[in-house]
């Protein structure tokens, strides 16, 4: 069975050139970066070029690049390194539907006096400048909205709520881990201080991202004990992985305008397909201002949970709309903030697509979903009266 | 998928672990399902539910599942398990009963949401490791003991209607214990040396307690001292009472939870020659038009009792036993068995 992957927004496959890129690095050449012998100035030569790969995707200064274990670690540097740097603060301002890289970060610090104040999203997804711009006071340290939402696509107007946020004294983190490779981004013109990333997401190898730090940037490293990345994030840096990051970073730069435009189209034709031939389906995310690869739909009268489970079973793989929340009781919070019913946010579905769909990916996937659907709604009668027993 | 697919509910543990081994080993093609019972929210309150049925069982039967070669589910559960059996635990301490949420979970859990699951992804019936067994005759569904007598769970099984026991497979209860472990060590599985799941992982879901101490009375109406709140106290219990020193020993022989009275009393006041239970459930057989003779078992441990069981109406019976029996606790099931078969079950009243 040929299996279809359409999960990519929860991670992809490692593109071939990215690993041809770093086996060099994981066999003869092994130096320390930070040695001052011939070993360690080939590792730094490397480590400098990937940084600057990295930097170009995002229309940065290679020395704004702080590589990071990951989105993650970039987010948790985001936000503990300001507030750290910022003690005289103890106010941020996020939104409801943040990945919970930042989402349960922030709960914690709650615990530790931090005060936050999340700011909702309409029914497409977005959050409003003004009301962003309204809960940052002179007592806030940070503002953090992702760019594009993992779940929905949704893009956020970031420039705008830079703008409104002009002369606040906030410092502006964007997690834009998904949009990454996937829409165009520019440090400068998005007018953000600091902004996470992930090299995973984008055909590079697991383990790896960075955070964009504008100069004078007020923060403070989370991980210290040496001097590396520039006193940011200390640690001998993975080369091998950072190697291939920036490779994957080139990649993308050439590729992203056709590529974008090929699974757009893709996308598009998933999206109509299923719509024509699925009753009852509802599409979440904005129609238009949303990452070109994804979708997000609700399947009246079925559980997502169900269709996955037998879409796997068919070879296809995709996600619910809480994959990135595995295990919280609740339905998705990013949908449940759109303002989605319970039930709907159960039935949601996200096809995430990739580099290596193509159109017959598309076709037998409408048709599954179809197959699958169908069967799950003639079934759900059995279902509804088992959960009334429960 | 073809319907000699089934679903295996996994916990981790040894018994779920072997029967999805036998299943496998008589070319059924398998699905493994494991429920996550508990909230992953790093808000919640307490840190300790992480603990409890905890990822480590999860991961466990994820890699029992991955080193047999079948796929393998974590459903998300902690919303149904908290409303079909945390929160009936909890309501029934606070009614002065004793609940049985092993039972509750059976039915409303695992033979209702996970095998409809089970049932909605193309298996064609849900396996799980209970010792106890099925068989059907002449189109009605029965239960029987499972062959390892120290371990039957069959007394857990009670309140499976048909429709479930027609979907159900339990293959360990062919064996023993011992056996079950022995067939994971044969196939070196990652748990085949686990200790036993202990079923009381409800507890640590149960919201805080909070309540007034209750009064602790004698079987004459005689107050002889302040006890806790009502929900620590269960039928037939004796340590804790905190009423020592009064020569015999003292205890629990009834629970009122409306007046907030604990009667207590030496050990002979706790026998009881007869019960009501309520909500029964017919298993193998159908509901019988007069008394029949039968050994009852009012909690798990209990050996079973010669009794004669009479249907009163509205799902109520009357238990009769020839001789009296120690500490029948309401809101325990009662489960009635004609040698190794589950005749129907029901809970325990008074």
């Amino acid at each position: 069975m040929k299996r279809i992957y359409m999960d990519n927004n929860a991670t992809t496959p490692l593109s071939p050139e990215v690993l041809e890129a770093m086996l060099p690095f994981m066999k003869g050449v092994f130096g320390n970066a930070s040695s001052i012998h011939s070993f360690g100035q080939e590792a730094a030569k490397a480590l400098e070029a990937a940084r600057k790969q990295v930097a170009d995707l995002i229309g940065a200064e290679p020395k704004e690049i702080v590589f990071t274990s990951g989105g993650t670690e970039a987010d948790n540097l985001a936000i503990r390194g300001v507030l750290e740097a910022n003690p005289g603060k103890r106010h941020v301002v996020t939104s409801r539907i943040e990945h919970h890289a930042v989402l349960h970060t922030l709960k914690g610090l709650e615990k530790q006096g931090i005060e936050v104040t999340y700011v909702g999203v309409d029914s497409h997804g977005l959050v409003d400048p003004v009301e962003v711009a309204a809960a940052a006071g002179s007592g806030t340290a940070l503002v953090t909205i992702m760019t594009a939402n993992n779940e929905t696509g949704s893009v956020q107007p970031i420039a705008e709520i830079a703008a409104a946020l002009s002369g606040k004294g906030a410092v502006f983190h964007t997690d834009a881990v998904q949009a990454l490779g996937k829409i165009p981004l520019d440090a400068g013109k998005l007018g953000v201080q600091l902004a996470s990333f992930s090299s995973h997401k984008i055909h590079g190898p697991k383990g790896i991202g960075a955070l964009f730090v504008s100069r004078g940037t007020r923060i403070k490293p989370i991980i210290t004990g040496g001097h590396h990345e520039r006193n940011m994030r200390a640690g001998t840096e993975n080369v091998p992985a950072i190697v291939g990051f920036g490779k994957a970073c080139a990649i993308a730069a050439a590729d992203l305008e056709a590529e974008s435009a090929r699974l757009a189209a893709l996308r598009d034709r998933l999206q109509k397909g299923i719509l024509k031939i699925v009753q009852d389906v509802k599409l979440n995310g904005h129609p238009s201002r949303r990452l070109p690869n994804t979708l997000n739909l609700s399947f009246a009268f079925v559980e997502g949970e169900s269709l996955l489970l037998n879409l796997d079973l068919k070879g296809i793989a995709v996600s619910t709309g809480s994959a990135c929340s595995s295990g919280d009781l609740k339905p998705s919070h990013v949908l449940m903030s759109m303002g989605l019913s319970a039930e709907q946010a159960h039935g949601s579905l996200r096809f995430s697509l990739g580099r290596e769909n193509t159109g017959e990916d598309v076709e037998k996937t409408i048709k599954t979903v179809a197959e699958v659907v169908e069967k799950v709604r003639a079934m759900s009668p059995l279902s509804k009266g088992a959960r009334k027993n429960g | 998928m073809s319907s000699g697919t089934v679903a295996v509910a996994m916990s981790g543990g040894i018994d779920s672990t072997a029967a999805a081994a036998m299943l496998l080993e008589r070319g059924h093609a398998l699905i493994g399902l494991t429920l996550r019972t508990f909230p992953c929210d790093p808000s919640a309150p307490d840190e300790s539910i992480q603990a409890c049925c905890g990822s480590e069982d999860i991961e466990v039967a994820k890699a029992a599942a991955a080193a047999m070669g079948f796929p393998h589910y974590v459903l998300e559960g902690a919303d149904l398990f908290r409303s079909s059996v945390v929160e009936y635990a909890h309501a029934e301490y606070l009614r002065g009963r004793t609940p049985n949420p092993c039972s509750v979970c059976n039915r409303d859990v695992r033979f209702g949401f996970m095998l409809a699951r089970a049932l909605q992804i193309g298996a064609g019936r849900l396996a799980t490791g209970h010792h106890a067994r099925v068989d059907e005759v002449s189109g009605r569904f029965r239960i029987l003991k499972g062959r390892d007598g120290r371990k039957d769970q069959s007394y857990f099984l009670g309140f499976l209607p048909q429709e479930s026991l027609s979907n159900a497979l339990f293959p360990v209860g062919e064996i023993t214990k011992d056996e079950a472990r022995r067939i994971l060590g044969r196939l070196d599985l990652p748990n085949k040396d686990r200790a036993e799941s202990q079923d009381l992982c409800f507890r640590k879901l149960m919201p805080s307690w909070g309540g007034s101490p209750c009064r602790l009375k004698d079987a004459a109406g005689k107050d002889v001292g302040q006890g806790g709140p009502i929900q620590g106290y269960t039928v037939g219990m004796r340590r804790g009472l905190g009423l020592g020193g009064r020569g015999a020993p003292l205890y629990v022989l009834s629970i009122d939870a409306g007046s907030g009275v604990v009667t207590v009393g030496p050990e002979e006041a706790l026998f009881r020659g007869a019960l009501f239970a309520s909500g029964v459930n017919w298993v193998s057989i159908p509901e019988p038009g007069r008394p029949i003779a039968c050994d009852v078992k009012i909690r798990y441990r209990h050996p079973g009792a010669a009794a004669t069981v009479a249907t009163i109406g509205q799902g109520r019976v009357r238990v009769d036993f020839t001789s009296p029996q120690r500490a029948v606790a309401p809101g325990q099931a009662a489960a009635f068995y004609d040698g190794d078969v589950l005749l129907g079950a029901g809970f325990i009243d008074s």
